[in-house]
């Protein structure tokens, strides 16, 4: 074979070389920057290194394929030089015929190497070149702009800021409120701090412009609140960690302590009888010896969930339950007081009778200063959560989770403390959804707010009247009447609550 | 004779190729003025071997060029003019009754005027079929039968026929078969005016050919032994071989141009004749193999005489030449 046609060959075997990496690299770069690229605005999930591992795995197999795509066989190659050349087949004939020997091949031969030598040899198959650099800079650019490019960012919507004016209703509503907490039974100092917290809020909502302002002032009033009925609510962490002991009467007396679920009307009788039932509890043992560790158990278990919880030594209910577990008094009328381990000790002198008795006697003894102690708890607790509710209400703002026993889910099924659960106002805790009957609605008669059930007398006696003297349908007279059955029926509701 | 020697003996052979083409153009052209393909394409017949129809109206030089080519050739040289009253055996010869030395009566055959190597027939579509029909055998097996006898014709032997296309009176057209036998139909153009004024010009000093001879018949054998040496390539072969059956209608294969306009195609003898003169054509353009452009440039020559347009071809005014460049055109498509 030619020399010229060897030169030319391995010029060749070079292009197609130099064509398959620019081509693999072309692709493989593309790749990698358009996974770059569409992980960066999260249109796909890869890490940059796969990106880039997957970019060198097309580099290499687009190359090789390209590699052997544009194989060109020395056949292939006489041919395209001959056509582009002129060459009148002079290289066809060369290749077809070189191993044949006789003067004229070997005149062929030397004819078409001439011809060959005179190919300008820089020209040969660089056509089309362009197009593979074309495509490795675009290939190039795309994975320069996967690092060159990053998402923008995308800015937090923009909320107009609403302009706030807060109306009169409003500020009567909440000087109600205020003067609500103030006059409520709530342990002080927490009382004048949730007043304080309403004045301040009143004085910055007089001011605010914007619902922005309006809702910052509202969110560290709620703050403030709900850290005060926190604070003044210590009897909670108690009624946690009396229900964390494993005996019955100890969870019972947990049970017992839980004013959340005390109705708003008869409280008092509802705590009677969950301390009957932790009386009941205790006298379920037969032995003295058992009654005897039953009553160390309970005092101990007493002793110790008033340690671990926050309440304060000075806290009537701190009093009140220490004398339960551990009293030992006797009174100058001759009535004494036993606590826990002081029966437990007596038990075997007393014997099982009398010692059931002295018990008997120290819970009627304890019975109301428990419920006064308590009682303060639910005001401090309801005062608070009421406060925050009506802040809802009237400016329409998030309410906080309110807390409750961990046994509160479980016996109730409802511990959102969220506003339907709570409506009950002036320290009303718990109760059904039934909208009470003294919650303090505005009465646009009056200007003033006044108990729902009277201006729902006021306007049904209103309403009565207009149907008897207007010319309503009977159609309608039917209707509205039926509303107000509704609401009535409602309030029955509540009342065989 | 070692390789060596065989080898410069080539080499001598290849020279004298060259040179003897050369000379013989040369000297033609002493006698004919322009028809520069015409003697191109003759040299290129006679190189290979094959018989030569001239067709062109009278006074273009047909005659003068072949009687001027058989003085260069220097090999016995006959004219038979071709007449209706032309009998077969005027053409080939035939037996005549003679006494020997013993005074016997034998039959001796009397050769006619094939006998030569170059003949020729001038106005050969003047004779009768069965005078044409007499040229067949000699002009394909180069020997003649008269009686069963067969008598060969010395090498090299070519026909060099000519005819007239405008006087159709009294003519009679070549059979297809006899056409065949001519490797090559050219067509003898009327001079440009340069060229007639040269002609002119020439004739005033005297009508005879000057032309000398410079070539001998075992130096044309030589010649054509050596091109027939010249390699053609597969793609070159088989391309050839479709341009030919591409002018047969009745394949499914042939082109489009072929389906319209082409009544019949061209024999086998056409591909070989293409073939064959394609070597020479490449010897004598300096190269050492068959390209495609030898096979197009021939491809009027062989093919015109050999494949026969139809009614349509003639109503769109279409000439053999154009229906061969529209088969080329579209055969090269599919190269």
């Amino acid at each position: 074979m030619g020399e010229n046609f060897s030169k030319l060959k391995s010029r060749a075997l070079k292009i197609r070389l130099l064509k398959s990496v620019l081509a693999g690299v072309a692709v493989g770069l593309l790749c990698a920057g358009m996974l770059l690229l569409l992980s960066k605005f999260e249109v796909l999930a890869f890490t940059p290194i796969l990106a880039l591992a997957i970019g060198a795995a097309v580099i290499l197999l687009m190359g090789t394929a390209v590699y052997f795509l544009l194989y060109t066989s020395d056949k292939t190659l006489a041919k395209r030089l001959d056509r582009q050349y002129r060459l009148n087949e002079k290289v066809q004939t060369m290749l077809a015929y070189k191993d044949k020997e006789g003067i004229i091949y070997e005149l062929q031969r030397e004819d078409a190497d001439a011809s060959l030598a005179a190919v300008p040899k820089k020209s040969i198959s660089f056509k089309r070149l362009w197009i593979y650099i074309l495509c490795f800079m675009i290939g190039a650019a795309v994975f320069t702009a996967s690092f060159v490019l990053s998402p923008e960012e995308t800015p937090p919507p923009v909320v107009p800021d609403e302009p706030f004016a807060i109306t009169e209703l409003q500020i009567a509503a909440l000087e109600e409120l205020i003067k609500h907490v103030e006059t409520s039974e709530m342990a002080s100092p927490y009382r004048e701090n949730v007043a304080q917290s309403l004045y301040d809020l009143l004085d910055e909502l007089k001011l605010a412009t914007t619902e922005s302002e309006k809702d910052a002032s509202l969110s560290k009033a709620m703050d403030a609140i709900y850290e005060q009925t926190g604070l003044s609510s210590s009897a909670l962490e108690l009624m946690n960690a009396l229900w964390s002991y494993d005996a019955d009467s100890t969870k019972q007396l947990a049970k017992a302590l839980n004013y959340y679920e005390w109705p708003t009307a008869n409280a008092s009788e509802k705590f009677s009888g969950n301390i009957t039932d932790v009386r009941t509890e205790l006298a379920l043992v037969n032995s003295v010896t058992e009654t005897q560790v039953l009553f160390i158990k309970v005092s101990s278990n007493i002793t110790e969930a008033l340690t671990k919880s926050k309440i304060e030594p000075t806290d009537p209910l701190c009093t009140v339950l220490t004398r339960l577990a551990t009293a030992n008094e006797t009174k100058e009328d001759g009535t004494r007081v036993y606590g826990l381990s002081t029966l437990s000790a007596l038990s075997e002198t007393l014997g099982a009778t009398d010692t059931q008795r002295e018990l008997d006697a120290t819970f009627t003894a304890l019975n109301s200063e428990l419920f006064g102690a308590l009682s303060q708890h639910a005001e401090n607790t309801g005062t608070g959560e009421y406060a925050m509710t009506r802040l809802s209400e009237l400016f329409g703002c998030q309410l906080p989770k309110f807390e409750r026993p961990q046994f509160y889910e479980s016996s109730s099924g409802d511990s959102s403390g969220s506003s339907g659960s709570d409506e009950g106002g002036g320290g009303a805790i718990g109760g059904g959804a039934v909208y009470g009957s003294d919650d303090m609605v505005f009465d646009p008669y009056t200007n003033q707010y006044v108990e729902y059930g009277t201006i729902l007398d006021k306007y049904y006696a209103l309403m009565f009247g207009k149907l008897q003297d207007s010319d309503y349908t009977d159609e309608e007279k039917a209707a509205m009447e039926k509303y107000f059955d509704i609401l009535y029926g409602g309030f029955d509701q509540e009342d065989e609550e | 004779m070692n390789h060596t020697e065989n080898n410069t003996a080539e080499m001598e052979r290849v020279k004298m190729f060259s040179e003897k083409v050369a000379k013989v153009k040369s000297e033609l052209k002493k006698d004919v003025v322009g028809q520069t393909d015409i003697i191109e394409n003759v040299i290129i017949a006679i190189v290979a071997g094959g018989n030569v129809l001239l067709e062109g109206v009278p006074g273009v030089g047909k005659t003068r060029l072949v009687r001027s080519l058989g003085k260069v050739l220097s090999l016995p040289f006959s004219r038979i003019q071709f007449t209706p009253d032309l009998m077969p055996s005027d053409v080939t010869g035939t037996n005549i009754v003679e006494k020997d030395e013993n005074g016997k009566l034998v039959t001796k055959f009397r050769p006619g005027p094939i006998f030569a190597n170059l003949v020729l027939a001038d106005e050969i579509n003047r004779a009768t079929p069965k005078t044409q029909s007499a040229m067949l055998e000699v002009m394909q097996e180069h020997k003649v039968t008269v009686a069963n006898t067969s008598y060969k014709i010395d090498e090299p032997f070519f026909v060099l026929a000519t005819e007239n296309p405008i006087e159709q009176d009294g003519t009679y057209p070549l059979p297809e078969a006899q056409m065949d036998r001519f490797m090559f139909k050219l067509i003898v153009g009327f001079p440009s005016a340069e060229e007639l004024s040269s002609i002119v010009k020439m004739t005033q000093i005297t009508m005879a050919e000057t032309a000398e001879a410079v070539i001998n018949g075992k130096e044309i054998l030589d010649m054509r032994a050596l091109a027939s040496a010249v390699p053609v390539v597969d793609e070159v072969l088989s391309y050839t071989v479709n341009l030919v059956s591409n002018t047969h209608p009745e394949l499914e294969t042939s082109t489009a141009s072929t389906k319209k306009y082409v009544k019949y195609g061209a024999s086998p003898r056409a591909a070989q004749g293409l073939i064959t003169a394609a070597k020479v054509r490449a010897l004598m353009s300096g190269r050492y193999n068959v390209s495609y452009e030898d096979i197009n440039a021939l491809a009027y020559p062989v093919l015109r005489h050999r494949i026969k347009i139809n009614y349509t071809a003639i109503n769109d005014k279409l000439t053999v030449d154009d229906v061969i460049s529209m088969i080329i055109k579209e055969t090269k498509k599919v190269r």
